[in-house]
């Protein structure tokens, strides 16, 4: 059932959670969140599939690995990119499991810390990992960025309630939701862009299919272990963490996996990388998610808050007690886990070489394809029309921006973390009576706005480093 | 392609432009929840015009010459043909409905375009947006925006 709810663009996993909750009641609690999770489980590994095949996520936390994923199916690797990805997820998730399995109680405490300027420096360092460590020119970068944040201020203001940019319409109130502008920027404007060659035609036919995949996405493990850990352990903290679930998370692996990486430049181009590594990072934090939930009844992500809901009508109390009293529950819920990740990773699997022989269709009807999916699924958000005409319109933008070489990637991540962003910044400042020195009064806060910091000025100082270096050789030279 | 660069630039200093504007008048300062509602605006928008400003200085330097502004004449024919075709779906997708108007861009679409036989194009445009219908509607009950005759009940789509 997830699987099938996170591979449709539009249709997420908590709404899939949400419409089938009330069916759960006749269930009995353990069978019914381990029903509802399950769902859960299920579109956080399959959300990947239309990213990677179309360019449009088909879960908000299915972005950062359009980034690299699609250049993959694009040059007729999409096998190797779905398999990476799903084995990605496979694992993180295990290990975020028995992470949770070993550590549940301890970690609550640390993450009971969190305030605004936490989770504020924690949505900064997000920004400054693809922006700070983009290839390409900072400026565009910061354009691109600015340019999403300034689109998730569009609408009414949650603070002030004032109306912002609306131009006096009433369409424009509740803002640019991001589905459509993702779907446009990458699946119509790949398209604008892909069609000046008419590449949508696909490259070479894979006649063995499974098994050459799955051994080729195993060696792209073992490579990028550093990748798959460090999204996994990421993720899984960032779960933890109230309010920030998977969508966060695969940025933040994703900006850690590049900015280590060996081989920077191939990230946005199809580096198995960056598809192992959001998804190690969004699956371990849809299972890290779990436990502010069951351990104090504050939802770790947008998903879990209705999965929380769930408990509460069951009649269960979430909390320390909940162990107690309710042993077979939270372990139940606990085991469930491992059995689903390993059903979800089996079923996904076997669809891959069908998933991957989609992109064998020739471009003529593809492209049309494509394109009415993506309309669809920009209109299904909010049954508007003006999400269609926002889809069309970002595809241009997209085009153009590829065309160009703006980074896309920046204003994605601006735009799906901006809201959350904006929040965080004004309640922060509003504890610190106006000043920005909150962030760094508080030592949690402060040590993340250090790395955030480093992070966004890396590619400032690394061409002066790099100068500096070469100025010292030369010297040398010049007195040999 | 510096005219390109440089109208894009131009673009996004023109936007930021008027976001300030218009942040000011919401004010910038600090409200009684703390900072108002342009305040953030206003730093974006000045970011990017810093940005646009950099953007420009970094291409009339590099690219003192004119290049091609946009891609040859065949290319751009290609967009301008999906564009097109693009337009007309979204707006005729009110009145068609979503599978009258997906049948006509995808046979259309793959005949012309495509240059495929009238008889794949024919069968695309009818088993596709059937498919979609049963998965979608039928299936998911999803609400896609439907035609008029729909409206006037003379047909299931």
């Amino acid at each position: 059932m997830g699987l099938v709810v996170g591979v449709l663009p539009g249709l997420g996993a908590a709404s899939g959670i949400a419409i089938l909750l009330p069916i759960s009641i006749y269930f009995d609690p353990t069978a019914a969140i381990i029903f509802l999770a399950s769902i859960y489980w299920g579109a956080l590994i399959a959300g990947v599939i239309t990213s990677i095949l179309f360019s449009i996520p088909g879960e908000t936390w299915a972005v950062a690995v359009i980034f690299d994923g699609a250049p993959l199916a694009r040059q007729g690797r999409a096998g190797l990119a779905l398999t990476a990805a799903f084995l990605a997820s496979f694992v993180g998730k295990l290990v975020a499991i028995i992470i949770l399995t070993f550590v549940a109680l301890p970690l609550a405490e640390v993450a009971l810390r969190f305030g605004p300027p936490e989770t504020f420096a924690v949505l900064l360092m997000a920004f400054a990992a693809v922006v700070g460590l983009g290839g390409g020119s900072v400026p565009k970068a910061i354009i691109a960025a600015a340019l999403g944040f300034l689109l998730t201020t569009v609408g009414l203001d949650i603070v002030t309630g004032k109306p912002r940019f609306t131009f006096g319409t009433l369409t424009l109130l509740s803002g640019f939701h991001f589905i459509p502008v993702t779907i446009g920027l990458y699946g119509i404007g790949e398209i604008l862009y892909a069609s000046e060659e008419r590449v949508l035609k696909l490259v070479g036919i894979k006649g063995q299919v499974m098994l050459r995949d799955v051994w080729e996405a195993v060696q792209a493990l073992k490579r990028s272990l550093f990748a798959l850990i460090a999204g996994t352990l990421v993720g899984f903290w960032t779960g933890v963490l109230p309010g920030t679930g998977a969508t966060v998370a695969q940025f933040l692996g994703y900006g850690i996996a590049r900015q280590y990486s060996k081989n920077k430049e191939n990230f946005g181009k199809g580096a198995v990388e960056g598809v192992i590594a959001p998804q190690a990072a969004a699956n371990a934090a849809g299972i890290g998610a779990t436990l502010p939930m069951l351990t104090m009844g504050i939802p770790g992500s947008p998903t879990t808050a209705v999965l929380l809901a769930g408990i509460w009508i069951w009649g269960l109390t979430p909390g320390p007690r909940l162990f107690t009293e309710h042993p077979d529950f939270v372990w139940g819920f606990i085991a469930s886990m491992y059995l689903a990740n390993l059903m979800a990773l089996l079923i996904c699997l076997l669809g891959v070489p069908v998933l991957a022989s989609i992109m064998r269709i020739p471009y003529g009807i593809l492209t049309p394809f494509i394109v009415v999916i993506s309309l669809i699924g920009a209109y299904v958000i909010n049954n508007s029309f003006l999400d269609i005409w926002v889809a069309v319109g970002a595809g241009v933008l997209g085009y153009l921006m590829r065309k160009l070489g703006y980074p896309l990637a920046p204003l994605v991540i601006a735009l799906v973390l901006g809201d959350m962003t904006e929040t965080a910044l004004r309640q922060s400042l509003i504890l610190g009576d106006g000043s920005p020195a909150i962030f760094f009064a508080r030592p949690l806060s402060g040590a993340l706005m250090g790395v955030a910091i480093v992070l966004f000025f890396y590619p400032l100082l690394q061409p002066g480093w790099l100068r500096l270096k070469r100025a010292v050789t030369a010297a040398q030279v010049k007195k040999a | 392609m510096r005219k390109a660069e440089l109208g894009l630039a131009l673009a996004f200093l023109f936007l930021s432009g008027l976001v300030i504007e218009r942040s000011i008048r919401l004010t910038i300062g600090w409200g009684p929840n703390g900072p108002d509602a342009g305040f953030l605006p206003f730093w974006l928008a000045l970011s990017m015009a810093a940005g646009t400003l950099l953007v420009m200085a970094k291409e009339l330097r590099l690219h003192p010459t004119q290049a091609a502004f946009l891609p040859g004449r065949e290319r751009l024919s290609a967009i301008i043909q999906l564009l097109v075709s693009l337009v007309g779906f979204v707006v005729l997708l009110p009145y068609l409905g979503i599978y009258i108007t997906s049948s006509l861009y995808l046979g259309l679409f793959s005949w012309l375009v495509g240059k495929h036989r009238w008889y794949v194009a024919l069968a695309v445009a009818v088993l596709i947006p059937l498919a979609l219908f049963f998965a979608l509607d039928e299936g998911f009950r999803l609400l896609l925006p439907k035609s008029f005759l729909y409206k006037r009940d003379l047909a299931p789509f």
